[in-house]
């Protein structure tokens, strides 16, 4: 038993043992990049315990010296005293004195050894010093590095798929790529920080030029800045414009390409109808800094100004040879971009997939130190190398930057859930939760909760809506969807049932894209109680012929519809069967799935047997842009600024069913297809906007869609950052985090 | 036995096939499709986009082409491209993911057996005291906790409140962001080592069994496992190789510790129970009565009688879950950032990359009707009772 014990106490002694080896190497590990400068302070600390050393021994030395020459004058002084004495008190007193003189040639000696000690000492201690300072210095210049080009930390939620920057544009055109590669990809014009006014980037000419006609085509000649050049410190030409050009051309490069740069192909269905192919038909540089792009005609503000003049330019010098003769976009798509010449503010420098990705300053950033103020107005000025202004510059300063990049490097940390990413921002691992849908609303007091953290509210450019599919009954009937439209309190939804998560919209444009929104849209039936709104939409169906058998009363003794609505026939007598409302369940969008239920039980009401069905996004998506058996929808989209996309989600021309398009809910108006076409050819900007604010009108009215409401983008950062700006739409996140803007507090 | 492992592979060949063939169907019977879900929604690129990629990825041929192109090139070794990180090959995504999970898992998977096996020995043998009913009821809370919960709340303590692991993800950035190897090959050396050291102790071990005398073997025992330690240590401080990646393979093994532990603490309590009953079965038995009887130390009945017996089902319940460890934990992987098999079946599930899905389904497949076959061999081996017949 006692053997045993002693037995399993060695093994414990052996275990200890190899623990204490691995925790002692650990140990030894740490803390490396104070090591040096903690040595050089240890050797600068015994060099001065030796010549303190030395510097005793020499001090004794002397001391011996002086009681040597003393006692010498003593012994003279006694053998002055001893020659009047007798022959052996002599003999002693001669050796005495032999004695004296040999312990002052040993003191002597050794003062002299003692000095040499000191002042070798005193060398070494001064070398000490020096390395000391020599290592404190570069301690010093670390922490300087740390503190000035920092690091910017930020949080993504999935991993970058590519770090391929022309794939990105391509098949892989996601959100996470966009955060990680966009920022090293330069263009002629650019939407600018927070106001997204179209500015001049690689471009010299202010505003992007309109060109003129030239033959059966359309000509527009770009004038470019001299003196940028790639992050490798090559000159960024015209030759990598066309560059550019002829590789997506060539290699027929899809994804956001075709809105990029709307080529003219020879497959668009479109062109079967004309004689010719429509769109852009050559880039090419005239000479180094002068750009020709010709078009098959004039080209319109989404194919030119917020298209063709905002894509993306590669440097030919570094993916030429990459573009091969096999005509596959794929082999390209397979190069990395890891360190790839970048004309943006950060080089992409690694991607660790699953993990992190990184970007590092671009120490050839073009434009560091230019001075660029937005106004309230819509205004920007800059102030650099070139100085321009655009817009009106009236109103206030809302954003005042000077060029960076500041931050040394971005660090995008790949977190899979928010709780963790919060824990993350808190514990000082991250700086930025960098997500397209925002922070929780759930996690914003555990962010608040630390003091050195900020959230910022800022709208979304995007919506929510009810579709109804307009080519079957009973969607078909304008009144039927105005009645619903009717029916539906937003603000009621907003303040009494979302608690204000939800924001109420009227129109297709978000009034923070406030250029382009139609401000005087009202909702349907706004303003009204409820019992207003039952009279108002029976009202609206008994004047487009619409009966029941049994009509919808509002009881006010009740507060509520009784009886509800039974037997709603449409004007030709036809019975409104069951109907299916589309939405999301509410694991996937809350929102969205108790707006349903509202919906549903207001439509039943009025005597529409309507039913919400919590369904898979996938599964609704399929079922909506497939065949067309459905009756109604919520859904959402994200939108771009140009709000060309209000034609297109409406143009009969671009009909789901028929055509492929995004006019989901088939919905066909003449007028509308008119005004489509004139906002599609419109090159100025004012004109174009006023197209978009009657069409908004025009649908408002027919209501194929219901804009229900919009999100507030929620974003979570560590106040010691400071940014140009942090009220923009969509948030920091569509401008990336600015990674390049984004500098220390003072 | 050659016969019978040759006819077992036959089966298994046939199954798989019928195994890939009702992947593919329901996978591609999801509504929607990859091209969807990522383009459908996003008014910036225009339908003809959306029709020039599903031409690109194939989507636009018929489904019994895409089945038999499918299936040829996947006996041929091409398992395509993955339709959400176009055009990286299938292989090379699995190839990344593969070690992670193999490292994570493994681990997990040895210490939540040992601890399971140990603490049901233990339990077993206390039948009816304080001691078991607390094991017990706390492994089973354990057992039963929501695990998502669990984890989070672990995170929150160990890794936020007490600052003593990282939270989250499998690397540092900061540590790596120059780091001259890539999180994969550190993986893989990781990988390798516990290979080798994991088959050294376990060769020793059965080795030892031969040396009678039970001092005489503890001690080969202790110094082969000490031999093993210093190779160890001069492997990762002396040797060139080791040594360079060493801060890299510490930063891993560091944030493994917190998903290791929760999942240790959530699942030892099957092993647990199961070697408890095995346990009690087999101290019902006459040998442990007869091993009593020879008046040998009751550690020794225990640990030497019965719970080697006990062992069998445990054995074998190990070389099945060794064989699903590649499925990871879709759970595990999520809540703690760890991107690895399981989150990769999960995204190209839930993404429709058909491809992706298939091929990281099928070693799953593979795995497991490999380590069936290997269960029932191996049970011819540990259990005299079972022989194969009819030969």
């Amino acid at each position: 038993m006692r053997a045993s014990s002693m037995h399993t106490s060695r093994k414990w002694l052996v275990v200890a043992a190899i623990l204490a080896l691995v925790a002692t190497a650990c140990g030894a590990e740490e803390e490396t990049d104070d090591a040096a400068a903690a040595q050089a302070q240890a050797q600068a600390a015994a060099a001065q315990a030796e010549a303190d050393a030395a510097q005793a021994e020499a001090d004794a030395a002397e001391a011996a010296l002086t009681q040597a020459q003393a006692d010498l004058e003593a012994a003279q002084a006694a053998a002055a005293e001893a020659m009047e004495g007798d022959d052996a008190a002599q003999a002693k007193l001669s050796a005495a004195l032999a004695d004296a003189e040999a312990a002052l040639a040993d003191a002597e000696m050794a003062a002299e050894e003692a000095m040499e000690a000191a002042a070798a000492a005193e060398e070494a201690m001064e070398a000490a010093a020096a390395e000391e300072a020599a290592a404190t210095t570069a301690v010093e210049e670390e922490a300087m590095t740390e503190a000035g080009p920092f690091t910017y930390k930020l949080a993504i939620f999935s991993d970058p798929t590519t770090d391929n920057p022309w794939a990105y544009l391509d098949t892989e055109a996601d959100v996470w790529n966009q955060y990680v590669l966009s920022p090293a990809i330069p263009t002629l014009y650019g939407s600018t920080f927070p106001s997204y006014t179209v500015v001049p980037n690689l471009a010299a000419d202010v505003e992007p030029p309109l060109g003129a006609a030239s033959g059966d085509n359309w000509v527009i000649d770009v004038n470019m800045r001299q003196g940028l050049v790639w992050s490798d410190g090559s000159p960024i030409t015209a030759n990598d414009v066309a560059f550019t050009f002829n590789a997506v051309k060539g290699l027929q490069m899809g994804g956001n390409w075709f809105s990029l740069l709307p080529l003219a192909r020879e497959d668009d269905p479109a062109t079967e109808e004309n004689e010719g192919a429509e769109g852009l038909i050559s880039v090419e540089a005239l000479d180094d800094y002068t750009v020709r792009y010709t078009w098959s005609s004039q080209p319109g503000l989404a194919q030119w100004q917020f298209g063709a003049a905002q894509a993306a330019v590669f440097s030919e010098a570094h993916w030429g040879p990459h573009v091969g003769a096999s005509g596959d976009a794929g082999e390209l798509y397979a190069v990395s971009g890891e360190g790839a010449p970048s004309g943006g503010s950060m080089v992409f420098d690694r991607r660790e997939p699953g993990a992190f990705a990184r970007s590092v300053a671009n120490a050839n950033a073009n434009d560091q130190g230019a001075q660029t103020i937005s106004y309230s107005s819509g205004g920007v000025t800059f102030s650099g190398d070139v100085n321009w202004q655009v817009g009106d510059t009236t109103g206030e300063v809302i954003a005042d930057s000077i060029g960076g990049p500041h931050a040394g490097d971005a660090i995008y940390s790949v977190y899979d859930t928010q709780d963790a990413a919060v824990l993350a921002l808190r514990d000082g691992e991250v700086d930025f939760l960098l997500n397209p849908l925002g922070l929780q609303r759930g996690l914003q007091s555990t962010v608040l909760e630390a003091g050195d953290l900020d959230v910022i509210a800022n709208s979304s450019n995007g919506f929510r809506y009810l579709a109804f599919n307009t080519r079957s009954f009973p969607g078909s009937d304008v009144a039927f969807r105005q009645a619903m439209a009717c029916m539906i309190d937003k603000e009621f939804m907003a303040t009494n049932v979302l608690q204000g998560v939800a924001i109420p919209l009227n129109s297709m444009v978000p009034p923070g894209n406030a250029f382009w929104a139609n401000p005087e849209l009202d909702a349907w039936c706004a303003g009204q109680s409820q019992e207003e709104r039952v009279n108002s939409a029976v009202q609206i169906l008994k004047d487009a012929g619409w009966t029941w058998d049994v009509e919808p009363q509002w009881n006010p003794d009740n507060r509520d519809v009784i009886p509800k609505g039974e037997g709603l026939r449409g004007p030709d007598g036809t019975l409104v069967g069951d109907l299916e409302l589309l939405a999301p369940g509410p694991g996937y969008d809350p929102l969205r799935a108790t707006y349903s239920l509202f919906i549903a039980d207001w439509a039943n009401d009025l005597g529409i047997p309507l039913t919400a069905e919590p369904t898979g996004f996938s599964v609704i998506v399929d079922k909506v842009f497939g065949p067309v058996d459905w009756d109604m929808y919520i859904l959402g989209w994200g939108l771009t600024i140009f709000p060309d996309y209000v034609a297109d989600f409406f143009d009969s021309r671009a009909d789901s069913a028929t055509a492929g398009g995004f006019n989901i809910p088939g919905y066909a108006n003449p007028e509308f297809d008119a005004m489509a076409d004139r906002l599609k050819a419109e090159t100025d900007i004012n004109e174009a906007a006023a197209i978009v604010r009657q069409m908004d009108a025009v649908l408002a009215q027919d209501v194929p869609y219901v804009v229900l409401f919009t999100t507030p983008v929620l974003e979570a950062f560590r106040n010691t950052l400071e940014f140009p700006s942090t009220t923009t739409l969509d948030g920091l996140q569509n401008f990336q985090g600015l990674p390049g803007a984004v500098n220390l507090a003072q | 036995m050659i016969r019978y492992i040759a006819r077992r592979t036959v089966q298994m060949f046939v199954l798989f096939i019928i195994f890939l063939t009702l992947t593919f169907l329901l996978l591609t019977a999801l509504p929607g499709d990859t091209v969807k879900q990522r383009f459908a929604t996003n008014p910036n690129i225009p339908p003809e986009a959306a029709q020039l990629a599903i031409e690109r990825l194939g989507l636009d041929k018929p489904l019994w082409e895409q089945y038999s192109s499918y299936m040829w090139n996947f006996f041929r070794g091409d398992f395509g491209f993955s339709f959400l990180q176009y055009p990286r090959p299938v292989s090379d995504i699995i190839l990344e993911r593969l070690p992670r999970t193999l490292v994570l898992f493994l681990t997990v998977l040895v210490s939540y057996y040992i601890l399971g096996f140990v603490a049901g020995k233990f339990i077993a043998w206390r039948r009816g005291r304080r001691g078991e009913h607390a094991i017990t009821i706390g492994s089973v809370f354990l057992y039963t906790v929501f695990y998502p919960w669990f984890a989070l709340m672990l995170i929150w303590f160990f890794a936020f409140y007490a600052d003593v692991v990282p939270i989250n993800k499998f690397l540092d950035p900061e540590e790596w962001v120059d780091a001259p190897f890539s999180s994969n090959h550190v993986f893989m050396v990781i990988f390798g080592v516990m290979l080798v050291a994991g088959t050294v102790a376990l060769t020793l071990w059965i080795l030892s069994r031969r040396i009678r005398d039970p001092a005489r073997r503890k001690r080969t025992v202790w110094v082969g496992y000490g031999a093993l330690a210093v190779v160890m240590l001069w492997f990762w401080y002396l040797s060139d190789f080791g040594s360079a990646r060493r801060l890299y393979a510490g930063d891993i093994l560091h944030h493994m510790i917190l998903p290791v532990v929760t999942i240790t603490l959530i699942s030892f309590a099957g092993i647990m129970l199961l070697t408890r009953s095995s346990m009690l079965e087999t101290m019902r038995e006459d040998f442990i009565l007869t091993a009593r009887a020879k008046g040998l130390a009751e550690k020794t009945v225990r640990d030497r009688h019965a719970a080697r017996t006990a062992l069998l089902p445990v054995t074998t319940s190990l070389v099945i879950a060794v064989a699903t460890v590649i499925d990871g934990g879709i759970i595990t992987e999520t809540v703690y950032s760890w991107p690895g098999m399981g989150e990769l079946l999960f995204t190209s599930v839930v993404g429709q990359d058909t491809n992706l899905a298939i091929a990281a389904f099928s070693f799953v497949g593979v795995m497991a009707m490999v380590g069936h076959l290997v269960v029932d061999i191996l049970y011819m081996f540990l259990d005299p009772r079972i022989r194969v017949t009819g030969e």
